[in-house]
């Protein structure tokens, strides 16, 4: 018999959604009946083979390790309020240092900040700068500037330590404005 | 056999309804995750991988024959899947999304330690009497899986998502990149040469090599 089936039709066979005319084909051609069965010899063996199933508790443990590894790639954020809170408190503190009545003002005694005039060249953000003023201990022994280009960003960088540090450090400006 | 479409939502009660409308709502369910996971939703996330871990994990051990390595390879599927997240539109189901996914990490897994893949196979052809003796049905199921993993790529990337994860023709096409007419060519080579590396069909010797 000539034109025998395709790999298509024979799949086709196998899953029965062929058409009458190639069930009526394969019912009389020898050759088309044993690639048939070969295939669903094929079919039977595939299906034998089942995955070992881990533990019950390993689904739970593959979510853990899923979640912890998305944390780890993910770039630390903090909640608009608590970053936006803390730059609030950076420039309150700024200025309760600058104006707070008893602070040595720039013309007599040393000033706690220095003039703006004497603030090194910021090439990025001036915030950092800022920064760096208000709270040198954080920005010198916590890399709060390290590396960074942008106030905003460096906040937002900030562990839980480090901004702990910050508002210590803020709290520490503010208290030494206030008594000086 | 296990079908993404025929998984559970956790939560949902496996009732009377029909596969059919637990598909459409799985679907739903998916979007809907999906379209939180873009809003940044962590939560949305694990989810869809509660949702789909079980089917993730036994397609990459399908490719790997190994559960640590399926371990990692499911995983970093999610990760990826996480992390182009925002760019998924929506064509394809998200389950057809993610396979694709599973399956190039398993290829780009398996183009990099081809050589060890091959040395297992020949080992575990040979087996061993004391074994087979405790675990035949263990034995056979091994034998087939190894069977599976030294099929050519293609034929096998078919025979896993059609077989074992139950996909239509058409979603099998769309991950592997080709039309539906080469993945059933593909699929019923797939049979034909587990048959000849395994046996158990009209002439079958046992030792056949895969033909391609």
């Amino acid at each position: 018999m000539a034109n025998h089936l395709t790999d298509e039709r024979l799949i086709d066979l196998l899953e029965e959604t062929a058409g009458a005319e190639t069930r009526r084909h394969a019912e009389e051609c020898r050759p088309c009946q044993v690639r048939l069965q070969d295939a669903r010899a094929g079919l039977k063996l595939a299906q034998s083979a089942e995955v070992p199933e881990p533990s019950p508790l390993y689904w739970e443990h593959f979510r853990r390790q899923v979640g912890h590894r998305l944390e780890a790639a993910q770039p630390r954020r903090w909640p608009r309020l608590a970053w936006g809170g803390l730059l609030a408190t950076a420039a309150a503190a700024l200025v309760l240092a600058v104006w707070m009545p008893g602070t040595p003002s720039g013309g007599r005694g040393t000033a706690q900040l220095p003039a703006w005039s004497a603030l090194p060249p910021s090439d990025g953000d001036q915030g950092l700068a800022i920064l760096a003023v208000i709270a040198p201990q954080a920005s010198e022994e916590l890399g709060v500037v390290a590396d960074c280009h942008d106030v905003g960003n460096c906040l937002a960088e900030l562990s839980d330590e480090e901004s702990q540090a910050l508002a210590e450090a803020l709290r520490g400006q503010f208290a030494k404005g206030g008594t000086s | 056999m296990t079908s993404a479409a025929a998984v559970l939502v956790p939560g949902l009660p496996a009732s009377s309804e029909t596969l059919a409308s637990r598909t459409v709502r799985l679907r739903e369910d998916d979007r809907e995750a999906v379209l939180a996971c873009q809003r940044g939703e962590r939560e949305a996330f694990d989810r869809l991988v509660e949702r789909y871990q079980r089917d993730v994990y036994r397609l990459c051990y399908r490719y790997v024959n190994n559960h640590h390595d399926a371990n990692d390879l499911a995983q970093d599927a999610f990760l990826k899947a996480y992390r182009a997240i925002s760019k998924f539109r929506g064509d394809s189901s998200f389950s057809t999304w993610i396979y694709r996914i599973a399956v190039n990490t398993c290829l780009n897994f398996r183009a990099g330690r081809r050589a060890q893949v091959e040395e297992l196979s020949e080992q575990l052809a040979d087996g061993s009497p004391g074994v087979a003796a405790r675990l035949e049905d263990e034995e056979q199921s091994q034998k087939v899986r190894d069977a599976v993993s030294r099929l050519p790529e293609k034929q096998r990337a078919t025979l896993i998502l059609k077989i074992y994860h139950d996909l239509t023709h058409e979603e099998v096409a769309g991950i592997v990149g080709a039309s539906v007419g080469t993945v059933k060519a593909n699929l019923f080579h797939a049979l034909g040469n587990l048959r000849k590396m395994l046996g158990g069909g009209a002439g079958s010797d046992g030792h056949g090599k895969p033909s391609h």
